[in-house]
C-alpha cells in the first residue's frame, strides 16, 4: 500500500502544480504581458480601439481621430508608414530606421506573399546597403513559418520574398535592419489572413 | 466477454486519435492508448484517423468556417503498443504518420511524416475487479516527443508537412471507471505540462500553457462481442508565454462528442471506430480548428 499511497500523492501535487501554474505568471506588467493592462489587471491584446495598448503597459482608448495600429494610437492624419489597411507601425520616436512595407497581394492569402520594404532614416531619407531579414509568427499558435528572403531592390527599397502564411488568423512579420552608421530598427506588422 | 473488456477498447481508441487530431495546434493527449485485461501479456494496435476541417475558432472564440475554396483534412495512421510489466503496471507507445492535405486558391499539397510521439507508464491502485464495492482506478504518466516536423521546418507553401508542435510535453491523468454486467461508466481528467521550446525569433525562448483535459464515457453491451458507447471531452491550453511573458488571446480549448463502437470478432482481435466531432459555433471553442474526426482500428492481445 505504500507505493499506493506515494503514487497518489505524486499525481495529485503534479495536478495541483499544473492548476496553479495555468492560473498565470503574476501581475500584469512590462514584464509578464505582450499586450496591455486593462483596468482590471487583465492582460489583453491591445489591439482594440478602445483598449489599446502594448509592451505591458496600461491600456488605453484611442479618440475618434486615431487608429489602434500595433497597440499604438495613431493619428490618422499622419503619413502610413505601412501603405495598406493590413499592415501596422510601432516606430518608436528614437528608432532610427523607420520601416514602410506593402505586402501584396492586399489582403494576404494563405501560402506565399511578397513584402515590399522601404528604409528610411530619421531625416526621412532612403537607407540603402543596409541587411534586412524578417520573421513571421501567429500569436495565437504558438508558431511562426520558414523566415521569407529578403534582399535590396535599390534606392532605398527592399523586398522580402516567400512570405509565408500557413494558416487563417492572424500573423505577425517582423523586420530587423541594419545598416552602415549605426542604424539599425526592428518592427512588427500585423496581418489577418481570412 | 464482460462488456467492461470491449468498452475500454472502445472508449481508448476514441481519445487516442481525438485528441491528437491535429499535430500543430492541438494538445497531447494524457490518458494514454487504453490498458491491457488482467489476462493479456501484450498487445498492438494498428488504425487510421481521417479528420476533415470545417474551419477553426479564432481567440476572440468566433467560429469562422472554411473560406470558399479552401479544404483541409489530416490522415493519420499510427502504431501502439502495450506491455504489462505486472499486475498493477504497463508500459505503452504510440508512432503516428501523419498526412495533411491542403487546398487554397490555386495551390494544392499532400505532405506527411512521422508525428510526435508518446511513451506512457500506467499504474492501477485498484484494477477492475479487485473489489467489488470499488471501481477500476488508474493513474497515467505520459510523455510526448517532438519527433514530428514543426511549422518553422516546413518546406511546402500550405505548411501541409507539418507533423508536430516541437515541445517536449509530459502529462499526467487519473481516470475512474465503473462496470456492472453489460454497462459501464469512464470518467478521466489529466493535465499536460509543456516545455519550454526555441521561438520564431533568435534567442527568444517560448512555452505553451499548461492544459487540461477530460472525457465522460458511458456504453453498453448490446449483444455478445458488440458494445456501443458515447464519448464527451473537454481540453484547454493555457495561454502561450515567450520569454516568460503571456500572450494575450493564446489559450486554447475546445469540446468534442461522438459515438464509439467495439467488435470483438475472435478472442485475440477486437475491431473498434468512432467519431468525435465539436459543436461548430462561436463560443464553445477558441484557437483551435473545427475537426469531424472518424477513426477506425485493430487491436490484438497476446495471452
Amino acid at each position: 500500500m505504500r507505493i499506493v499511497r506515494w503514487s497518489l500523492l505524486g499525481f495529485l501535487v503534479g495536478g495541483l502544480t499544473a492548476v496553479v501554474s495555468s492560473c498565470g505568471s503574476g501581475p500584469c506588467g512590462p514584464s509578464t504581458c505582450f499586450g496591455c493592462c486593462d483596468a482590471s489587471g487583465q492582460c489583453v491584446s491591445g489591439t482594440d480601439q478602445s483598449v489599446c495598448g502594448t509592451q505591458g503597459g496600461a491600456c488605453s482608448a484611442c479618440s475618434a481621430e486615431q487608429v489602434c495600429k500595433v497597440g499604438v494610437c495613431t493619428s490618422t492624419a499622419a503619413p502610413v508608414q505601412d501603405g495598406g489597411t493590413d499592415a501596422g507601425a510601432n516606430a518608436a520616436p528614437t528608432m532610427p530606421l523607420t520601416f514602410t512595407a506593402t505586402i501584396t497581394p492586399d489582403p494576404p492569402i494563405l501560402g506565399s506573399n511578397k513584402l515590399k520594404v522601404i528604409l528610411t532614416g530619421a531625416n526621412g531619407v532612403a537607407v540603402t546597403g543596409a541587411t534586412l531579414s524578417g520573421s513571421t509568427f501567429m500569436p495565437a499558435m504558438g508558431h511562426g513559418s520558414p523566415a521569407p528572403t529578403c534582399s535590396e531592390v535599390g534606392g532605398g527599397e527592399y523586398k522580402c520574398l516567400n512570405v509565408r502564411f500557413t494558416m487563417y488568423g492572424g500573423w505577425q512579420v517582423t523586420l530587423d535592419a541594419s545598416a552602415a552608421g549605426g542604424l539599425s530598427g526592428q518592427q512588427v506588422f500585423d496581418y489577418a489572413v481570412n | 466477454m464482460r462488456a467492461w473488456v470491449l468498452a475500454l477498447a472502445v472508449v481508448v481508441g476514441l481519445w487516442a486519435s481525438s485528441a491528437h487530431a491535429a499535430a500543430c495546434c492541438l494538445s497531447s493527449s494524457a490518458f494514454g492508448i487504453g490498458r491491457l485485461s488482467s489476462w493479456e501479456s501484450m498487445a498492438f494496435i494498428a488504425g487510421g484517423v481521417a479528420s476533415p476541417v470545417s474551419g477553426r475558432w479564432d481567440g476572440d472564440r468566433t467560429w469562422r468556417p472554411n473560406a470558399p475554396g479552401y479544404a483541409e483534412a489530416e490522415w493519420r495512421a499510427q502504431l501502439a503498443a502495450l506491455y504489462a510489466i505486472n499486475s498493477r503496471f504497463q508500459i505503452s507507445a504510440r508512432m503516428p504518420y501523419v498526412m495533411t492535405t491542403k487546398t487554397a486558391s490555386d495551390v494544392s499539397e499532400a505532405a506527411g511524416g512521422l508525428g510526435d510521439s508518446d511513451l506512457f507508464l500506467r499504474f492501477e491502485p485498484v484494477y477492475q475487479g479487485e473489489y467489488s464495492f470499488l471501481p477500476e482506478i488508474a493513474l497515467t504518466a505520459g510523455l510526448l516527443m517532438p519527433l514530428g516536423r514543426t511549422a518553422m521546418a516546413s518546406q511546402t507553401t500550405l505548411g501541409s508537412d507539418v507533423t508536430g508542435r516541437g515541445a517536449w510535453v509530459p502529462s499526467f491523468s487519473a481516470s475512474v471507471e465503473l462496470a456492472r454486467d453489460v454497462w459501464f461508466v469512464q470518467l478521466a481528467g489529466g493535465v499536460t505540462l509543456p516545455m519550454p521550446m526555441p521561438g520564431a525569433l533568435p534567442g527568444q525562448r517560448q512555452q505553451y500553457g499548461p492544459g487540461w483535459q477530460a472525457t465522460a464515457a458511458g456504453g453498453y453491451e448490446v449483444r455478445k462481442g458488440l458494445v456501443l458507447s458515447l464519448v464527451a471531452r473537454g481540453s484547454y491550453d493555457g495561454p502561450l508565454h515567450i520569454d516568460g511573458r503571456v500572450v494575450p488571446q493564446s489559450a486554447a480549448y475546445d469540446f468534442g462528442v461522438g459515438p464509439a463502437a467495439a467488435f470483438k470478432f475472435q478472442s485475440h482481435w477486437t475491431l473498434q471506430a468512432g467519431v468525435d466531432a465539436g459543436a461548430f459555433t462561436s463560443g464553445l471553442g477558441s484557437n483551435r480548428q473545427g475537426r469531424i474526426s472518424a477513426n477506425l482500428a485493430v487491436r490484438y492481445a497476446y495471452f
